[in-house]
């Protein structure tokens, strides 16, 4: 992530582009490891399609998953609020804040979140306040291209600016009247730019922390053509270190979703194996009508466990890929 | 590998360059799935250097190792005739054959060829005469490149032509009183120009066949500026399917050495994955002075058996690494 421009005005709402499906999206999320849970949220301003995505999930202790996912109307790109949530910058670069308030679907079996319409109709609904506050415990990983040939991340057709950033994460979670106080890690990004989720044809992309000076965000991403990047950092004695190599094993339910993984990362200055198993996971879709077809795509958000040269980890995996036929086009590799 | 030229007068020796480590080398290998027994054998003319690379090694039955490593004077690079060994073209592009007829040391313990001075002073040496036919079963993958900035299988310091073939081989392997008719699968390549063994960092090669219409060429390789790539191709019903992506696992030894791999392959047309188990490992060295410094690399060549679905094939696994501070450069991935 070479040559990429950050200035602190970047931690703020970019003056859109004019394409339809501009994206500017902030995300943060948090987990616990003394109580092992947690939980991720992200608003994304679609303004030039009049909406935000707003989600919001949860993983509870008791395996229960607490989630929202809203598309609230929006008429400008001025700041992140729509639909209950809220996003603060207390200081460029330092902190961020989160919070939302509103209702949450109560869901104890994931498979509920295959069929959105079942969702929403049987889930049972409670109030919910979440206060997340962010702490940066990492450099600044990202930002915008300087150079027009310039490899993004994740692809210029899902975003043109992107910058993440490991942090310490702590929350005040009320969800019905349950009282969650938590104090752990976590991670957070923001990208602005055009996005299709069904841009990615298929992503696995793994994110966690193992205490406050070592952590991961690692991205294995194939285009159409069939090829394949291997991206991300890998935080140890809080400095990013760029991943030169991936390899990543996926054992899978029958459902084809991720259970368990095994990785082998390489940077300039050491060779490391996780392994990773998948607590709970969310089945979420993003469906999109392109001419007269549906794009589907699956995005499988797993709230996961690592384990590294000793020490545990939680965070996040999430495989993003286009659904052919019914069939996730990267399955089962 | 689309963009070669490769011509039947490519099968036999080319002018050498004046590179001081000009090095053109034929390798094959051979196996016998029901008997599960075979080798590999290779000549390498350095010309420049006045002497060829003769290496043969036997992977009997019972787990004994059958091998020789010699050094023989050359003064010219007009044919693959050395120490014994010596390769025949009946058909360019199509059918060779390799002949060894010569003493070879017998090795009931392979660690004992971590210690070369030991190896040549200890093992029992027996008379042997090996003959195996090779009649290539797939295309042939590579030549030369067309291009100078084109990128070459193994990269332009370790060669500059190259190109490999799956065969169906035949022959038979008498060591001492033991013989051995050898009806079974193999894999050869050809290559020319300047190497050297330590400009790799780090490879891991597989070389195998799981039958006259399957089989797998498969590269992973770091060069000495760290940068990785994937190379090869699955050999699926008589057709050869460039890779796009492998990720690899490797269970090792308390010797650092390969005992057994799971591979993720991913073509156009298909993903798969393959289990190795490495029924026998030579743990073989090259030293060499660069400089006023002694640069050694480990070379594990370990006869292994595959899984493929419902296919069983057999073949090579090769680490080739540089040591740094005694340890493999790129263990333990």
């Amino acid at each position: 992530m070479d040559n990429f421009r950050l200035e602190e005005r970047d931690e703020y709402a970019h003056a859109p582009g004019t394409e339809a499906n501009y994206n500017e999206s902030v995300y943060v999320n948090g987990f616990d490891p003394a109580q092992k849970f947690g939980g991720w949220m992200r608003i994304g301003n679609r303004v030039n399609e009049g909406y935000a995505e707003a989600q919001v999930c949860f993983y509870l202790p008791d395996g229960r998953i607490a989630c929202q996912f809203q598309r609230p109307e929006i008429s400008h790109n001025e700041g992140f609020a729509a639909g209950g949530l809220s996003y603060a910058v207390n200081e460029p670069f330092k902190s961020v804040g989160m919070r939302y308030e509103g209702d949450l679907l109560l869901v104890e079996d994931p498979e509920l979140l295959r069929h959105p319409k079942d969702l929403f109709a049987k889930a049972p609904k409670v109030s919910a306040a979440i206060d997340y506050q962010l702490e940066g415990l990492s450099p600044m990983h990202g930002g915008e291209p300087t150079k027009a040939d310039q490899q993004t991340m994740y692809g210029r057709d899902f975003s043109l600016g992107h910058f993440n950033q490991h942090t310490r994460t702590v929350g005040n979670i009320q969800i019905g009247d349950e009282t969650f106080e938590l104090d752990g890690w976590g991670w957070r990004d923001h990208s602005w730019g055009p996005r299709f989720w069904t841009n990615i044809y298929f992503y696995r992309l793994l994110i966690a922390n193992f205490g406050p000076d070592r952590a991961m965000m690692i991205l294995k991403i194939t285009d159409r053509s069939g090829r394949t990047r291997r991206e991300g950092v890998l935080m140890f004695d809080h400095e990013y270190e760029p991943i030169t190599d991936i390899d990543l094993f996926t054992e899978w339910s029958d459902k084809k979703d991720p259970v368990r993984m095994k990785l082998g990362l390489r940077t300039p200055a050491r060779a490391v194996r996780l392994d990773g198993e998948v607590m709970t996971l969310a089945p979420l879709r993003n469906r999109r009508k392109v001419g007269e077809e549906f794009l589907q795509s699956r995005i499988a958000e797993g709230f996961t466990r690592w384990q590294w040269d000793g020490r545990t980890g939680l965070g996040m995996t999430e495989y993003i890929e286009l659904l052919e036929d019914g069939e996730p086009v990267g399955y089962p590799l | 590998m689309n963009e070669y030229l490769l011509v039947p007068q490519d099968e036999y020796p080319h002018a050498p360059t004046s590179d001081m480590h000009f090095n053109e080398s034929v390798y094959t290998n051979v196996f016998d799935h029901r008997k599960r027994l075979g080798g590999w054998m290779r000549i390498g003319n350095r010309v420049n250097e006045g002497y060829a690379e003769v290496s043969v090694c036997l992977y009997l039955p019972g787990g004994r190792i059958a091998c020789q490593f010699l050094r023989p004077d050359i003064a010219t690079n007009e044919a693959f005739d050395a120490g014994g060994l010596r390769v025949t073209i009946e058909q360019p592009l199509a059918a060779l054959t390799m002949h060894y007829a010569g003493e070879v040391m017998l090795v009931d313990d392979p660690h004992i060829l971590r210690e070369p001075k030991r190896l040549f002073a200890e093992a029992v040496r027996a008379s042997a005469k090996i003959e195996w036919q090779h009649v290539g079963c797939s295309p042939l993958h590579g030549g030369l490149p067309v291009r100078a900035d084109q990128q070459t299988m193994f990269g332009r310091d370790f060669s500059l032509g190259h190109f490999n073939q799956h065969t169906v081989a035949k022959g038979a392997i008498t060591v001492g009183e033991h013989h051995w008719q050898i009806d079974g699968y193999g894999w050869r390549d050809h290559s020319w120009g300047p190497r050297l063994w330590q400009n790799i960092l780090f490879d891991r090669g597989f070389y195998a066949s799981f039958g006259d219409d399957c089989g797998i060429t498969l590269l992973k390789i770091a060069n000495t500026n760290g940068s990785i790539r994937r190379a090869g191709v699955l050999f699926v019903d008589g057709d050869y399917e460039p890779i796009l992506d492998l990720d690899i696992d490797t269970s090792w030894d308390q010797q650092r050495d390969p005992v057994a791999v799971t591979l993720n392959i991913r073509t156009a047309r298909r993903a798969a994955f393959i289990e190795g188990r490495v029924l026998r490992c030579a743990p073989l060295r090259n030293r060499r002075k660069i400089g006023g410094e002694i640069v050694e690399s480990r070379i594990a060549e370990a006869f292994t058996e595959l899984t493929w679905g419902k296919r069983t094939g057999y073949g090579m696994t090769e680490y080739v690494e540089k040591l740094i501070d005694g340890v493999p450069a790129g263990y333990p991935l």
